[in-house]
């Protein structure tokens, strides 16, 4: 099943339990946060272990791809990724845990100083469960083969299956053959 | 609860450390002595004030100290290599007769050191940039900005050394050989080496080809020649061999142990930053091999880094004796550099239609400019009344448009 679904129908699930919940009770809050605390805990555990797998193979294969274009950043054109599986991978991961410690900033103010605690439950069950369906954990800690969706680069996922979802990095011999030889090395801006 | 709330508590307990002091009326203060009001007064926070801009002072004077000393172990130890390998000058003259082996910028963050006279190398120039380790506050702020927003933070401002070594295609056999009498032929040796070929360490390669110019013009290609950590970047597959017929069989293991720092080694005749016009990529053109590395520490990398400058200079005097005395057996040959030839003529001629069409550009907005500037000059000439003839005239003619292309899309 979709990811983005099922954490969808989590998040309406943790609603519900959450409107059933006297959240000014103290026991309670102080339940939801161990709670918090533990999935977050769990979840930066789980993506350490996959790192430092990683780290221990130390897979140098060297992989291309043109990855999309980045609007926002008002590029045009894709730009070429060379790089190796390991710190393809160590990138991806980077990312999500950085992703853990953004919710944990956006959780602390919410919690802390906006005294919410209802987001805390909600968000209770979304770490782990992202950390166990990552594919470098997939790939790393479950042994699954890098092939088919785990294919790097990986595809972004999207909500609805193949539309909406962010554009595809770009693995064919001639577009990276172009990129290659494209010289937009060396832009300095001022 | 305001935003603003802690920092209003926090200020508000500053003022309580004197509330006492600032009880007292007028009076009461002027009848106190000095020596009583310095005792009354409570200089907590002023102690600690004083206590962070001592801190502040220690961290600049450790930081500068810090990169002076890290400055001193890699000039030391080039300086030593430069002289074994036979450089009529190395670093810089002074007033006194103390040569200067390397000058430090930007309060210790920048320091550049400078080799030349020697057959085959023009010149070596040695740059390395630090951190700024007297300011740690800023270097965990753009650390902390950076890992949110990248985009933000200055990609290229990370610690390296940066070593360029200019060929200059004059070959003397010994030091007691006379020098070559005609110039032409340094300058048709030097054409030899306007190519580009480098190895690149894998853990480098995208943010090597994102900030040099030469290199995001090549072909990236693994092989069993090099040892698993780097890559060939050359701008066809023939070229990467340059390194193997030079280098000999030293080149590798050098690699292996060099892994731990060296970003790439590059022969290269094209700037690092992308010219933008004709001209410019006309003066920027200059044969040269680039050895860039991280800032290295230990005596281990130093005495290796040494070895790497010495194998890179082996290479440029190999080519150049290979050019000058033996032309037939030099590895690059004229097909590979008419090959080089075909790609600078072809990035000349996209940098120049790109430059043509800003020109066309800034000619349009010129001109538009010239056309409003007429259209305003002749309306104030007009007296009222034609004027707002004019006006209806312009409205008029707008709304036609309007209609006419409404029709068009019915």
């Amino acid at each position: 099943m979709n990811p983005q679904i099922t954490n969808l129908a989590i998040m309406l699930i943790m609603m519900q339990v959450s409107r059933r919940l006297d959240m000014e009770d103290p026991t309670i809050v102080f339940y939801v946060r161990i709670a918090y605390c533990s999935s977050v805990a769990l979840a930066w555990i789980v993506y350490q272990l996959a790192r430092s797998r990683i780290v221990q193979k130390n897979d140098l294969t060297t992989i291309k791809f043109v990855a999309p274009a980045n609007a926002m950043a008002g590029e045009t054109e894709g730009k070429l990724q060379v790089t190796t599986v390991r710190d393809y991978d160590l990138k991806e991961l980077d990312s999500a845990i950085k992703s853990i410690y953004t919710g944990l900033a956006m959780m602390g103010f919410m919690h802390l100083y906006m005294k919410y605690t209802n987001p805390l439950l909600m968000q209770s069950i979304s770490p782990i469960k992202s950390a166990l369906e990552h594919n470098e954990v997939k790939i790393h800690l479950f042994g699954k083969p890098a092939s088919g969706d785990l294919k790097r680069p990986f595809k972004a996922p999207s909500l609805f299956g193949g539309f909406g979802g962010a554009p595809a990095a770009k693995t064919d011999k001639k577009s990276i053959e172009e990129a290659e030889k494209a010289g937009h090395g060396g832009v300095k801006t001022e | 609860m305001s935003i603003l709330g802690p920092l209003v508590k926090v200020a508000d307990a500053i003022n309580a450390l004197n509330a006492k002091y600032t009880a007292l009326t007028f009076q009461e203060q002027k009848a106190l002595t000095v020596m009583e009001r310095v005792r009354f007064y409570n200089w907590t926070f002023e102690f600690w004030a004083l206590g962070l801009l001592a801190l502040i002072y220690v961290f600049h004077v450790i930081g500068t100290k810090l990169n002076k000393n890290r400055a001193d172990n890699i000039f030391a130890a080039l300086t030593q290599c430069f002289d074994e390998l036979a450089f009529a000058k190395v670093g810089f003259s002074t007033r006194t007769s103390k040569n200067q082996p390397f000058v430090a910028e930007k309060n210790n963050t920048w320091f550049t050191s400078f080799a030349t006279g020697r057959s085959c190398v023009e010149s070596i120039t040695v740059r390395a940039r630090l951190l700024a380790r007297f300011n740690p506050l800023s270097i965990v702020m753009e650390k902390a900005l950076g890992m949110f927003f990248p985009s933000l933070v200055a990609s290229d401002m990370d610690e390296f050394v940066d070593i360029t070594i200019k060929a200059n295609g004059v070959y003397v056999a010994s030091t007691t050989a006379d020098l070559p009498k005609s110039p032409n032929d340094a300058a048709a040796v030097l054409s030899k080496f306007k190519f580009i070929a480098s190895i690149v360490n894998k853990s480098d390669m995208t943010k090597a080809r994102e900030n040099n110019y030469y290199l995001s013009l090549t072909h990236t290609s693994e092989s069993e020649k090099l040892p698993l950590e780097y890559v060939y970047m050359s701008e066809n597959k023939q070229l990467n061999s340059v390194f193997d017929h030079y280098g000999g069989a030293t080149l590798k293991p050098l690699l292996s142990e060099s892994a731990r720092f060296l970003s790439f080694l590059a022969f290269t005749d094209l700037p690092e930053t992308k010219p933008i016009s004709d001209k410019l990529w006309e003066r920027y053109q200059q044969p040269r091999c680039v050895i860039r590395t991280k800032v290295v520490t230990s005596a281990a990398d130093t005495a290796c880094l040494n070895k790497l400058v010495k194998a890179a200079v082996a290479i440029v005097d190999a080519a150049t004796q290979d050019y000058v005395q033996n032309p037939v057996k030099a590895f690059v040959t004229n097909d590979m550099l008419k090959r080089s030839a075909n790609l600078r003529s072809q990035e000349l001629a996209k940098i120049v239609k790109v430059m043509k069409q800003a020109e066309r550009e800034l000619l349009q907005e010129k001109k538009q400019e010239l056309e409003r500037e007429k259209r305003r000059e002749s309306r104030n000439k007009l007296s009222g009344e034609e004027q707002d003839k004019a006006e209806q005239k312009m409205r008029e003619r707008r709304e036609r448009r309007q209609r006419n292309k409404q029709k068009m899309r019915m």
